[in-house]
């Protein structure tokens, strides 16, 4: 059977149109989005790799190399089986950090223009090949069907169809993050057809022409040297070799590190692929054996890479020879198309791009430029492989041309080990081993196809230099590609320092950490980041950018805070790698968003966003980094469920910590505080704790905090450095941890005790009270009986007089009382100036009246000018404690008084008695709460031990010692007030 | 140091990996390939061990534990 041409042409545009139909569907949503997710799609978009070589090639290789045409399909299965520790480490790579090829990947871990220059150049050199030899296999097969040579239009034509599919599915987006559905369905599409097609023609093979498996096999045994032919090789081949190339295509080939990792809409799917993806190329690789033998047992003339369609021309259903025909042009338009976009995208951004942005003029229309460019690239790529294929003269065969693509690919390899797992590896080692491999491959296996000469056969004297033993050039070529490629990879790696843009791209690489966000961002608003980012991108592009990045980080337009805008600048750095490569986003941002030029980096600088990112991290933490992870939760839990206010302040004046205590305390959550200067902080907050952090106190007790719900509150508030190792003082560059007790509710209840404590010594004077007011009552009463017969004035004037003595001896007492007896239970006391004196007298007014027999006499011999700063309340509380105790100590006409001593800066006041005494083994205890030595019912152990409390309170100490010969002094030193009335 | 919420990680499968990686290269890529090249087999025999791996695999990452995102 024989097809006309116009006939095929028709068949590969109504394919093609199917195609456009299919992928329209899919970026039009019309598919359902499951579709485009499932794991097979990704599984069978990953069959780009299997291309004309494949579908045609594979039996030519098997007719000349036997099993060794496995070796193609064994090394990528080894690299999908490698997935946990090769793939998807890429694929976070590539996800994170926005990469949109190879090169990308490569520019990101070795920064610097010039490794994404030699990576672009080197692997468009090394595909070109690759893309002529699919239009070789179009051709070709054109060809064997309408057994006449093909016209060169037809090819044309195809590349042609092929450049607006690529421009209108391949570069719809800018953006890596807006994947390309319609194409990733629409190369999962071809790979099903060209498996179908494959497997359709094995059917045939075994079935038409031998007529079952049974028969296939008596063939086999009649020829046993068909079989011998498969198995024979595989000892004397370049089978190792062959696997190797093949592992490192696997997923460095463009196309496929487009379809695994750019295009990647559900890293599940990878996961999947892992095996799925192999059983695929298993399936696609059954009926090549079967093909082969078809078409030996034929006894088919011609080039066996195309026994595939010659043994489905004469015998087969007119059907087959057209589907296996459509299965050749999906093999060959999927390869083309994602190639052509893959290598577009490195072109613009490690070519194009840079040139455009030396120029200081900022671009109005940069989006539209990037896409146009794209596209004019994609044009510019297919029609070059199309000039490839007319200037190369095909002699041979489609695995040899595939091949030299291979070699050129693996040159990859040491550089992806320094990617994943050698942090030590630089850019001078990776540029140096890569151009050593691209030398010899040029010089061993291109140099050879330009000039056309029977190198490739393994004939060239070089080859046989290299390896004099087999002969084989592939093993020849990737071994001395690679063994000079690492060697200077290695070497210039050792000899060469990496810098500090390398240590931080490996460091991100090989997540050896994760690095904090450092450094201020000079820009201070996202309106400023704006502004200065339009100078190179023009006012649009800088606009969306800067607006894209707020709402992925759910960041508002007002943003000012410094870390925040830190985050923003990392996020615009990112979604620019997407647009215009990593090195030219690391440009612009370092450039356009400066760091501050001295930024403290600290310790506590970043935690925040270490923290969030390690809480929103998915990735499986192992081992060591988990173990850290828990550590730091752990201690971080403690910190945030202290019941005291702890609140971190990194050296910038940036909140870090702000944990639970605090956000009760102060009403203010953790969302609102972290990342703000004190000073932002809501009222009254932002003026106390910023002014303690400026204070040189390390302590603060009972700061006023004025609130409008609740009464004042009082906190203690403690502050301390915590040094950063990586830095010198503390002070200078460490962290502030603000430490804020709550001492409201402990205020209240100490004022509810001083209370009680007051209310009991009233009791205690009550007696006493009834005395003194009863003997001026008694008095007046006799007065006022015998005053009707006072008939002279002179008499009733004394009687008056008398009677007002007696009413203001009463109301001097009730007023010691009630002044004592104070009803406010007040839980702020008012520090003012208290005349000590006057204080002590009131008080020995008090004291009498709880004397009862004993008639002790009481002195006061303290300076009637001197003046302590404190609440007269309390600090008379606290001497009608000590001088009760002082009385019930005393025996009847002992002596108890308070004297007065001066130092430079406190008054000493000593209260002396002479009575029994305080046992020595109590003077530790005397000021516990509780302890008493007094009969029960005679006092409550608190008078000291609340009289300690208000002392210390008042800035002074209360201390108790023998007075000799007999009883004991009481010591209270009080700092003078400001006002110094003393005489001190 | 044992604190609260730290659970012991295995190897998260790495081993079995590593494990998969040198059967792959035992039956690939080493003496076991000469001897099976040789062994006048059936054509299909290739396939079958290929098969296998690819079995052993997709067991492999069934039992694995697998993160959300890569």
């Amino acid at each position: 059977m024989t097809l006309e041409l116009w006939q095929l042409f028709g068949v590969a545009v109504a394919y093609l149109a199917i195609l456009f139909l299919l992928a329209w569907l899919a970026e039009r949503g019309y598919l359902p989005e499951a579709i485009a997710r499932h794991p097979l799609t990704c599984t069978l978009s990953l069959g780009v790799y299997a291309t004309s070589w494949t579908f045609y090639g594979s039996v030519g290789f098997a007719h000349d190399s036997g099993f060794n045409f496995l070796t193609i399909y064994i090394g990528v299965t080894i690299a999908f089986l490698l997935a946990p520790i090769l793939l998807d480490p890429i694929l976070r790579l590539v996800r994170e950090y926005q990469l949109t090829s190879v090169a990308d990947l490569f520019a990101f871990r070795y920064p610097g223009r010039l490794t994404g220059l030699v990576v672009t150049l080197f692997m468009l050199i090394g595909i070109l090949p690759y893309l002529s030899l699919q239009i070789h296999a179009l051709t070709q097969s054109v060809e064997v069907l309408t057994r006449e040579p093909a016209h060169d239009l037809l090819a044309l034509v195809f590349c042609a169809m092929l450049i607006v599919f690529a421009i209108l599915f391949g570069a719809r987006h800018i953006s890596p993050r807006e994947k390309h559905s319609g194409l990733v369905v629409a190369i999962a599409f071809e790979s099903a057809v060209k498996l179908i097609a494959l497997l359709a023609v094995g059917a045939f093979a075994i079935f038409g022409v031998f007529g079952g498996f049974g028969a296939m096999d008596e063939w086999a045994q009649r020829n046993p040297e068909a079989l011998g032919n498969l198995f024979e090789p595989i000892s004397q081949g370049p089978w190792l070799a062959l696997t190797l190339l093949a592992f490192a295509a696997g997923f460095l080939l463009p196309r496929q590190f487009h379809m695994a990792f750019t295009e990647n809409l559900d890293p599940q799917g990878l996961r999947t692929a892992g095996w799925l993806f192999p059983a695929f190329l298993l399936a696609l690789n059954l009926p090549i054996v079967p093909i082969l033998w078809a078409g030996l047992a034929m006894d088919i003339p011609g080039d066996p890479d195309f026994f595939v369609l010659s043994i489905t021309l004469d015998h087969a259903p007119a059907w087959l020879p057209v589907l296996t025909f459509i299965g050749g042009i999906s093999a060959a338009s999927a390869m083309m198309i994602v190639s052509t976009i893959a290598l577009a995208a490195m072109c613009l951004n490690h070519l194009i791009l840079p040139a455009r942005f030396l120029s200081p003029r900022p671009e109005p229309h940069l989006y539209r430029w990037i896409l146009w460019g794209k596209r004019a690239l994609i044009a510019l790529i297919i029609l070059a492989g199309y000039g490839f294929y007319r200037v190369i003269v095909h002699h041979e065969g489609l695995v040899q041309l595939g091949l030299v693509s291979f070699v050129a690919v693996a040159q990859l390899l040491p550089g992806v080990a320094g990617v994943l797992f050698w942090s030590r590896a630089t850019r001078a080692g990776f540029i140096a081993g890569l151009l050593a491999g691209a030398l010899v491959w040029f010089v061993m296996l291109v140099l050879p196809l330009i000039a056309d000469s029977a190198a490739l056969s393994g004939d060239l004297p070089l080859s046989a230099l290299l390896d004099p033993v087999s002969g084989d050039i592939w093993t020849a070529a990737t071994f001395w590609t690679l063994a000079l490629n690492t060697g200077f990879f290695v070497v210039g790696s050792l000899l060469t320092q990496p810098t500090e843009g390398e240590q931080r791209a490996a460091a991100a690489c090989t997540e050896q950490r994760v690095t904090p966000l450092a450094g201020r961002v000079e820009a201070t608003s996202p309106g400023d980041f704006e502004r200065n980012l339009s100078r190179l991108l023009g006012a649009t592009a800088a606009r969306t950018e800067v607006r894209k990045a707020l709402d992925e980080l759910g960041m508002s337009r007002h943003e000012l805070r410094p870390a925040e805008l830190r985050l923003l600048r990392e996020r615009i750095e990112r979604n620019l790698s997407g647009l215009v490569g990593p090195v030219l986003a690391q440009v612009i941002v370092d450039d356009r968003l400066r760091l501050a030029h001295r930024s403290h980096v600290a310790l506590a600088d970043g935690i925040r966003f270490m923290e969030e990112r390690l809480a929103d991290s998915r990735d499986a933490l192992r081992g060591a980094m988990a173990q850290l992870q828990s550590l730091q939760r752990y201690h971080r839990d403690v910190l945030q469920e202290l019941p005291i206010g702890v609140c971190s302040v990194a050296p910038d004046g940036e909140i870090v910590l702000w944990n639970r205590a605090m956000e009760e305390l102060s009403g203010v959550s953790r969302q609102e505080a972290a990342g703000k200067p004190l000073q932002s902080l809501p009222a009254p907050w932002n003026e106390v704790l910023a002014r303690f952090a400026r204070a040189s106190e390390r302590r603060r007790q009972k700061e006023p905090i004025p609130s409008q719900e609740h009464a004042e509150r009082r906190v203690n508030l403690h502050k301390a450095w915590i040094a950063n190792p990586r830095q010198g003082d503390a002070q200078d560059s460490g962290s502030l941890v603000l430490l804020v007790e709550d001492r409201t509710d402990v205020e209240t209840l100490e004022a509810e005790l001083r209370h009680s404590e007051r209310l009991a010594s009233i009791g205690r004077f009550a007696a006493g009270l009834a005395h003194e007011v009863g003997n001026p009552l008694t008095g007046i009463d006799s007065l006022a009986q015998n005053l009707p017969y006072d008939d002279t004035p002179k008499a009733r004037e004394a009687a008056s007089k008398a009677i007002r003595e007696q009413t203001a001896r009463i109301s001097a007492i009730v007023e010691s009382l009630l002044a004592f007896a104070h009803s406010g239970r007040k839980q702020s006391s008012t520090r003012e100036a208290v005349n000590l004196h006057e204080l002590v007298e009131e008080v020995i007014r008090l004291i009498r009246l709880g004397q009862k027999e004993k008639n002790v006499r009481f002195y006061n011999e303290t300076s009637t000018t001197t003046e302590v700063q404190g609440d007269a309340q309390q600090l008379g509380q606290v001497f009608v404690n000590l001088l009760s105790n002082a009385l019930d100590a005393s025996g009847p006409e002992q002596a108890v008084g308070v004297r007065e001593r001066s130092t430079g800066d406190e008054v000493i006041i000593d209260i002396i008695d002479e009575g029994s005494g305080l046992d020595p083994d109590h003077i530790e205890q005397a000021f516990d709460p509780f302890f008493t030595t007094k009969p029960v019912g005679w006092g409550t152990g608190l008078g000291l031990s609340l009289s300690h409390a208000i002392v210390s309170d008042h800035g002074g100490t209360i201390t108790l010692a023998p007075n000799q010969p007999h009883g004991t002094i009481a010591t209270v030193r009080l700092p003078y007030s400001p006002s110094r009335g003393g005489d001190a | 140091m044992e604190t609260p919420g730290t659970e012991p990680k295995s190897g998260g499968g790495l081993d079995r990996v590593i494990l998969l990686l040198l059967f792959a290269l035992f039956l690939f890529a080493s003496p076991f390939m000469s001897w099976w090249a040789n062994a006048e087999l059936a054509w299909y025999w290739p396939f079958l061990l290929w098969g296998l791996l690819i079995a052993l695999v997709a067991i492999e990452r069934s039992v694995r534990p697998g993160s959300d995102d890569a």
